[in-house]
């Protein structure tokens, strides 16, 4: 038996209702496809930027906020530590490599972080792709996305806490607040990180220092960047990361520098509280959108059983010439299947897309890239979803199949 | 009919006897709208068989052009009363039944379409060697029908003279 040519006229009778029911299931199952995709790609991305940032020592505070400050520079006024801990840390055997970041300056809205060479090329992790990286006072490099050239000399303003600039704009409220004798000229850009990071200026922690009045943290003018810093008296910073050389100096050092005026603590132990409120938040958004599925999904049978009854009269016609109880039973079942079938798969691509869009809103914003992709849980739960749907189909082909054709055709 | 004792048939072999044995034309067409000519002329044929034998599709076209229809019109919704009741004809003649049932075949058609689909009717039932039972209220039909039997009061009648 061949029962398309029916199935076709039935779809084809529904007009636009045929394009509109597969629509509302798609819009359902596209939300909870861009849920837990956006989900996932966010805990991806945000453990990502946060690689290389081992452990974290600053000023007693809000370690979340030390965390969105230094691993996603979202600006925010930190207490300085004292500089001392710097070279204390630098001497300590148990740490492979320390670096100071320190930020409050911004050039045409992008962050101004002051740092070492070494950490700037992520503990030799990443080198320039165009130019070189800093190698004296009054250089700088840039990350992958600022809006500035190799060789450009760049003016840094005091950024002023709540107020932020466009990125890439020379506004008048920055230049309001220009540091005029200072000049950086961008040597180097960096590889793209897919971090906030890759929108920002890296200069020596010297030339911060330098800046602000507070000399270059080393006893001599002209001395090589970076540790020691052997002033008489070290500035302060705001934060600093550290690199430990084993995991149990990774604590030993965290449990030393809890106290005593400074707080050490992983991102991790930050990001872990963070997705455990982001997967609570998902819990609720994946109720939801279940509970938005069901309601589809059982409107659109609904609809479908009407359908099937309203269309009695057809089918007792085919079999009064021939066509047997199962033929009907395919017919119906193959175009209420079509109906939701088309609907998730829509829905599948629908959520892709907007993820996607959700994606780069948010990279635009936080300059976090978020590989969204539709990975396996998204590909299960639609595939679930179908199966559901060839399920819920059978409903009004079981109506179809157990209407008596003399009944109606009298 | 013939020897088979109809009532006794299970479901499924009542359904493949209406298919091989009868074919039915309705007072109200009863085409699927959204079909071509030819798709509908072939329903009977979809029943049974995945890809329709060689032999039905000529068939199918050959009756189309024999009862004057375009086979290659796309819906038969936007044709005429009279090509729709001829498209149901055809549909009832493509596997060749033993039996055609026609309710009221004319009735909703005008009396020159009606003495038309009569003949045509008729005319094909002969060429196929098939018998017509044929019910309806027009005079233009009984008369060219062998046997004619009034039914009065869901009880069949004597037959009549066939000119009567």
């Amino acid at each position: 038996m061949n029962p398309w040519p029916v199935v076709i006229a039935d779809l084809r009778a529904l007009r636009w209702v045929a394009w509109v029911a597969p629509l509302l299931v798609a819009v359902a199952v596209a939300v909870g496809v861009a849920v837990s995709a956006q989900e996932a790609a966010l805990r991806r991305s945000s453990a990502l930027a946060a690689d290389d940032f081992d452990l974290l020592i600053g000023a007693p505070g809000s370690h979340t906020q030390l965390v969105l400050t230094t691993v996603y520079l979202q600006p925010d006024a930190l207490a300085l530590i004292d500089g001392a801990v710097l070279n204390a840390l630098a001497r300590d055997e148990r740490v492979k490599a320390v670096a100071p970041i320190a930020f409050g300056d911004v050039v045409r809205g992008y962050p101004v972080v002051g740092t070492t060479a070494a950490f700037a090329g992520r503990w030799g992790r990443i080198t320039p792709s165009e130019g070189r990286q800093f190698a004296g006072e009054g250089e700088a490099v840039i990350g992958s996305d600022v809006r500035l050239s190799v060789g450009d000399t760049i003016t840094p303003a005091h950024a002023v806490a709540g107020h932020r600039n466009p990125f890439g704009v020379a506004s008048e409220e920055e230049a309001s607040h220009r540091h005029d004798a200072a000049r950086y000229v961008v040597v180097g850009r960096l590889p793209r990180l897919g971090t906030p990071w890759d929108r920002a200026i890296l200069v020596p922690i010297e030339s911060v220092w330098e800046i602000h009045g507070l000399g270059n943290g080393h006893a001599t003018g002209d001395a090589r960047l970076g540790p020691p810093f052997d002033a008489e008296k070290t500035p302060g910073v705001p934060a600093i990361v550290v690199k430990p050389r084993a995991v149990a100096d990774a604590y030993a050092l965290r449990a030393q520098y809890r106290q005593g005026g400074t707080v050490a603590f992983f991102p991790a132990e930050v990001l872990v509280a963070l997705y455990s409120t982001l997967g609570n938040v998902r819990d609720v958004l994946v109720v939801a959108s279940a509970l938005n599925n069901i309601l589809i999904f059982a409107a659109t049978t609904m609809l479908l059983l009407a359908l099937a009854g309203l269309r009695r009269r057809r089918y007792a016609v085919l079999r009064a010439l021939g066509a047997s109880r199962s033929y009907i039973l395919l017919t119906v079942w193959l175009g209420a299947a079509f109906i939701l079938l088309a609907g998730c798969l829509a829905g599948l691509a629908l959520g892709g897309l907007a993820s996607w869009l959700v994606a780069s809103v948010v990279e635009q914003r936080t300059g976090l890239a978020l590989p969204v992709g539709l990975g396996v849980p998204e590909l299960i739960n639609v595939l679930g979803l179908m199966a559901i749907g060839s399920l819920m189909a059978l409903l009004p082909a079981i109506a179809s199949f157990r209407t008596p054709v003399g009944d109606i055709l009298r | 009919m013939g020897d088979r004792t109809i009532t006794s048939l299970s479901e499924g072999e009542r359904d493949r006897w209406r298919r091989n044995t009868v074919g039915l034309v309705f007072q109200d067409f009863q085409l699927v709208e959204d079909l071509s000519v030819l798709e509908n002329i072939l329903l009977p044929a979809r029943f049974d068989h995945w890809r329709t034998p060689r032999a039905l599709l000529e068939r199918a076209i050959m009756l189309a052009d024999r009862l004057g229809l375009d086979h290659r019109a796309r819906r038969v919704s936007a044709l005429s009363r009279g090509a729709q009741q001829r498209v149901a004809i055809a549909r009832a003649l493509v596997r060749e039944p033993k039996l055609i049932l026609a309710d009221e075949p004319t009735a909703s058609l005008d009396s020159t379409n009606g003495v038309r689909i009569a003949e045509l009717l008729i005319e094909s039932a002969r060429r196929t060697q098939a018998s017509i039972l044929l019910i309806s209220h027009d005079s233009d039909v009984l008369r060219r029908a062998d046997r004619v039997h009034q039914l009065v009061a869901g009880a069949l009648g004597p037959a009549l003279a066939a000119s009567s």
